[in-house]
C-alpha cells in the first residue's frame, strides 16, 4: 500500500476518524469501517494519500466498505474549512459547535445510498486546513454515526527533519560498515533467502506436478470426479458440446456415493475460477432443479477466457457434505 | 606502451557500438507459429464468427421490413427533441459507428465515451457497464435521455403516426397505431423522464394511455435493433493473414502481415495476454473487468458493474420484462450475472476491431493513444476503486510498438452490404429538410 507517509508518522498524527490499522488507512464511521484513500490523479495518478494532500487540485475521496452495513446506508460526505482554531485536534463536537456549517463548507455531497464503493470529487484551489465530516445513518439505526478527519491540503512536507533522519541513519550504516557488523549480517541474510528459494521452487514443482495430474476435461462424459474426502462422485455433462468460451449454457450434475448410490436430495452450491489468474467465475451459476436420481440441473455457467479452469461443486446431502473439484481445459 | 593500449581499447569500443546499432536495425524475423498458436489465431479469424444469435426478445429482430424501418429511423433526427440529433448523430458511419470525441454529445454531455455498434448483436450486455441487456432496450435510451437526443414516446409516438411512410411501416410489422387524435388523452410531448416537465404530463395520462404509447416507444427499439443486427464486423487484414495460413499457405503469408505485426500478434497471444479478454472473432469476451484505468478529470472514478448490474434487473425493458417478446423468458444472463465487490470498477471489454481512427479510448477517453493504451497494460498500475486484473507485463518498447502494429491489422469496413452504412436514399424527402450534419 503505497501511503503518502511514513506508517509511524500517521499514526502519531492520526486524529479523528482515519485511523492507519494494519497499514490499511481506515475510516470509522461509528462501528462501520471503510479503507479510506485520497487521490490527487491529474498530477500523482494513482498515488494514496491517507489523510493529508501534499498539493492543491483535484482530489478523490474513496471508501471502500469493510462492513457490509455501508452499502446500505445513507451516507453523506462534507468538507469543511477548519475554523475550530484547533487545527488536527478538532473532533466532532467542535464541528458542532461551528454557528454557520454551510457558511464554512467548501464540500458538500448530499445523502445517498452508494453500494459497495463510495467516491466523491473536489478541486482545492487554495491549500489550507480542512475538516471532512461523513455522516452514515445505517438501515434501521434511529441514529446516524459520523467520522471527523482533520486534515491538510497543500502542505509543504516537514521542513528539514526528514534530511535529519537520513543524515543519522548514514551516519549508522558507517558505524556499522566500520565495525564489519553490517558485513556479517549480510551474509547471513544471503543465505537464509538462498534456502527460501530452494523451499519456493521445491513447491512450485510439487504444485506444477499436482496441476498436471489433472489434465481431465469436462468432454470426457464418462469421467467420474471423487470429492475431496471421497464421500461422492459426480459427473456433468454441459448442454454445450463441444464447451466453448463466451456462451452461457446448462450442465447436469449426476452424484452418486463411491459406491454407485444415486444421492438425491442435495443442495449443490457452484463456484470456480482460474487458479493462475486469480478470479472466479463470470456469472453467479446455481442449481435450479433437482432431476430426480440423483441428478441436478445447473444453470449460468459460462466461461469468458481460454485455459484452466476449476469448477467446484459444494454437495450438502444433509449429514454429509463435501465439495469435488471439477477441471476444465478451453 | 599506452597508444596500442588506447588502440586496442578503441577498436574494441567501435566493434561494440556497431554490434550495438546492427542489432538494433536488425530486419525482425517472421514468426513461426507453433501448433497452439496456430489454434488461437484461427480462434480470432472472422470466419470462425457464429452465425448472429437470435433474439427471441425481438419478434422482428431478423425481419428485413424492421430493418429496412429502423434503418430510417437510425439516420431520423426528427426523434430527437430538438429535431437535431440522430442514432447516426454519435453512432457515424463513416467513423466505425463511434464519434471522435472524449465523452458522447448531442443535447449534452454524456458521461462516457461513444463505443460502437458494429457486432453489438452477439453481446449480452450494451453499455460500458452492461446496464441494458439487448440492442432493442438499449435503443430506447438514447432517445430520451435529455443529455442525448432528449426526444419523448409521446412525441415519437405522434411522428410514426403521422409520417405516412413510418405509418405503413410500423403497421405492417407491429399492427394498428393507438389513435392520438385526442390531445386531452394524448399531450403533444410526454414521458417518464425524471425531473423534466414531460414527466407531469406523461403522470397525467391514463395507464393504458401510456402502456399503447410505450408499446409504440418500445416497437421503434425493435426497429432500431433490426437495423443494428445487420452491422457486423469484414474481414481485415488479420483474417486474409489467417486464412491464406489455413489454407496451407506459409510463404505467401509472410506478405499479409509484416515481421512486427506478426510478432506483434504473437505477444498479443502470449507475454502481452491480450487474448485472455480480447478472445474469439470479436476480440472481446464481452464481459466486465477492471484494469485499472484511471478516472477522467472532474469525475470520480467510474463505479462500471456494480451500477450496470443493478439499472439492469430494475430495467422496465429488461429480458424479463412483460414487453420481451420471449414466451420462454430464460433470460440466463440476466438470471444469473455475477454482482459484488468482484464487479466494483469493471468495464465491458471493447472489441479490438476498427481501432483506427475511432481515438480517444477508454470508457471517458482517458487514453489518447493505443501507444498509451500498450503503455498502462504494461504497467498494470493498481485500480483507484476495485482490485486491477491485470499484471504487469514487462513489455520493451520496441514490443509495445509491436503489438499496435499488429492492433491496425484488424482495422476493416463492417462485413455489411454498402447501402445499410449511408442514410436511407429517401431520407430527405421524408425528413422534408435534410437531416443536420
Amino acid at each position: 500500500m503505497a501511503l503518502c507517509l511514513g506508517i509511524g508518522q500517521q499514526d502519531a498524527f492520526a486524529h479523528g476518524g482515519v485511523v492507519i490499522e494494519e497499514d490499511l488507512c481506515v475510516i470509522n464511521i461509528g462501528y462501520l469501517q471503510a479503507h479510506f484513500k485520497i487521490y490527487v490523479p491529474q498530477e500523482r495518478e494513482r498515488r494514496e494519500f491517507c489523510e493529508d494532500i501534499p498539493l492543491t487540485g483535484e482530489s478523490v475521496f474513496v471508501m471502500e466498505y469493510l462492513h457490509a452495513g455501508l452499502s446500505e446506508a445513507t451516507i453523506d460526505f462534507r468538507v469543511i474549512r477548519n475554523v475550530t482554531g484547533l487545527g488536527r485536534f478538532a473532533v466532532w463536537d467542535d464541528v458542532a459547535r461551528i454557528d454557520d456549517l454551510d457558511e464554512a463548507t467548501v464540500f458538500y455531497h448530499p445523502p445517498a445510498v452508494v453500494p459497495g464503493v463510495y467516491s466523491v470529487v473536489h478541486r482545492f484551489d487554495e491549500p489550507g486546513e480542512f475538516i471532512g465530516v461523513v455522516t452514515a445513518m445505517p438501515l434501521g439505526a434511529g441514529e446516524p454515526y459520523t467520522a471527523v478527519f482533520p486534515f491538510r491540503v497543500g502542505f509543504t512536507g516537514f521542513g528539514i527533519w526528514p534530511a535529519i533522519l537520513i543524515a543519522i541513519m548514514l551516519l549508522q550504516l558507517h558505524l556499522w560498515h566500520a565495525s564489519g557488523r553490517l558485513q556479517r549480517w549480510l551474509g547471513r541474510l544471503n543465505g537464509r533467502r538462498a534456502g527460501t528459494v530452494a523451499v519456493l521452487f521445491g513447491a512450485l514443482l510439487l504444485s506444477s506436478h499436482s496441476q498436471a495430474n489433472q489434465a481431465l476435461t469436462v468432454s470426457d462424459a464418462d469421467a467420474w470426479f471423487s470429492s475431496r474426502s471421497e464421500r461422492f462422485r459426480v459427473r456433468v455433462e454441459p448442454d454445450l458440446q463441444p464447451l466453448a468460451i463466451n456462451t452461457i449454457h446448462r450442465w447436469i450434475v449426476q452424484v452418486e456415493t463411491l459406491d454407485g448410490a444415486p444421492v438425491t436430495s442435495a443442495a449443490i452450491g457452484i463456484q470456480g475460477g482460474m487458479p493462475a489468474h486469480d478470479h472466479g467465475l463470470p456469472t453467479l451459476p446455481e442449481a435450479t432443479e433437482n432431476l430426480g436420481e440423483g441428478r441436478y440441473l445447473i444453470e449460468g455457467m459460462r466461461f469468458h477466457m481460454s485455459g484452466y479452469w476449476e469448477v467446484i461443486l459444494g454437495i450438502d446431502a444433509g449429514a454429509v457434505r463435501d465439495e469435488v473439484v471439477i477441471p476444465v481445459e478451453l | 606502451m599506452t597508444r596500442p593500449v588506447f588502440a586496442i581499447a578503441g577498436i574494441g569500443l567501435a566493434l561494440v557500438l556497431a554490434g550495438a546499432v546492427w542489432v538494433s536495425q536488425r530486419p525482425a524475423v517472421h514468426p513461426v507459429w507453433t501448433d497452439r498458436e496456430l489454434v488461437l489465431m484461427e480462434s480470432l479469424w472472422i470466419a470462425n464468427l457464429p452465425p448472429l444469435p437470435p433474439d427471441p426478445s425481438n419478434a422482428v429482430a431478423d425481419d428485413p421490413r424492421a430493418a429496412r424501418f429502423g434503418h430510417r429511423l437510425f439516420f431520423d433526427p426528427r426523434l430527437s427533441g430538438n429535431g437535431r440529433f440522430a442514432c447516426s448523430s454519435c453512432h457515424q458511419p463513416a467513423l466505425r459507428f463511434t464519434d471522435d470525441r472524449l465523452l458522447g454529445e448531442a443535447l449534452g454531455e454524456s458521461p462516457r465515451n461513444t463505443p460502437s455498434i458494429v457486432g453489438t448483436a452477439y453481446s449480452p450486455w450494451l453499455y460500458w457497464d452492461g446496464r441494458k441487456d439487448s440492442q432493442w432496450s438499449q435503443a430506447l435510451s438514447p432517445l430520451e435521455d435529455p443529455a442525448e437526443q432528449g426526444g419523448n414516446r409521446v412525441a415519437i409516438a405522434r411522428l410514426i403516426s403521422a409520417d405516412p411512410a413510418y405509418r405503413r411501416a410500423y403497421t405492417s410489422l407491429f399492427g394498428p397505431l393507438p389513435d392520438l387524435s385526442d390531445s386531452s388523452r394524448f399531450p403533444d410531448e410526454a414521458g417518464p423522464i425524471p425531473g423534466t416537465p414531460l414527466e407531469s404530463g406523461w403522470n397525467g395520462m391514463d395507464p393504458a394511455d401510456r402502456e399503447s404509447i410505450t408499446r409504440v416507444f418500445v416497437n421503434v427499439g425493435k426497429a432500431i435493433a433490426a437495423y443494428e443486427r445487420v452491422l457486423v464486423p469484414g474481414p481485415s487484414r488479420f483474417d486474409r493473414y489467417v486464412e491464406a495460413l489455413a489454407r496451407g499457405g506459409e510463404p505467401s503469408s509472410g506478405t499479409i502481415l509484416n515481421a512486427d505485426e506478426a510478432i506483434g500478434l504473437r505477444l498479443f497471444m502470449g507475454k502481452a495476454r491480450c487474448i485472455e479478454c480480447h478472445n474469439g472473432p470479436l476480440l472481446t469476451n464481452n464481459e466486465f473487468h477492471n484494469t485499472g484505468i484511471i478516472s477522467a478529470p472532474g469525475k470520480i472514478p467510474d463505479r462500471g458493474r456494480i451500477d450496470g448490474i443493478r439499472l439492469v434487473r430494475a430495467d422496465p425493458f429488461n429480458c424479463l420484462s412483460a414487453y420481451s417478446d420471449d414466451p420462454l423468458k430464460d433470460c440466463a444472463e440476466l438470471r444469473f450475472a455475477r454482482t459484488g465487490a468482484e464487479v466494483v470498477g469493471a468495464l465491458r471489454t471493447p472489441s479490438l476491431r476498427n481501432l483506427q481512427g475511432t481515438a480517444p479510448y477508454s470508457h471517458q477517453g482517458q487514453t489518447p493513444s493505443l501507444a498509451q493504451m500498450m503503455r498502462h497494460y504494461d504497467r498494470a498500475p493498481i485500480a483507484m476503486i476495485g482490485h486491477n486484473e491485470a499484471k504487469p507485463l514487462n513489455l520493451s518498447r520496441r514490443e509495445r510498438a509491436r503489438l499496435e502494429a499488429f492492433l491496425a491489422t484488424l482495422d476493416a469496413p463492417p462485413g455489411t452490404a454498402p447501402q445499410w452504412l449511408t442514410p436511407p436514399p429517401d431520407t430527405v424527402a421524408l425528413t422534408g429538410s435534410p437531416p443536420a450534419p
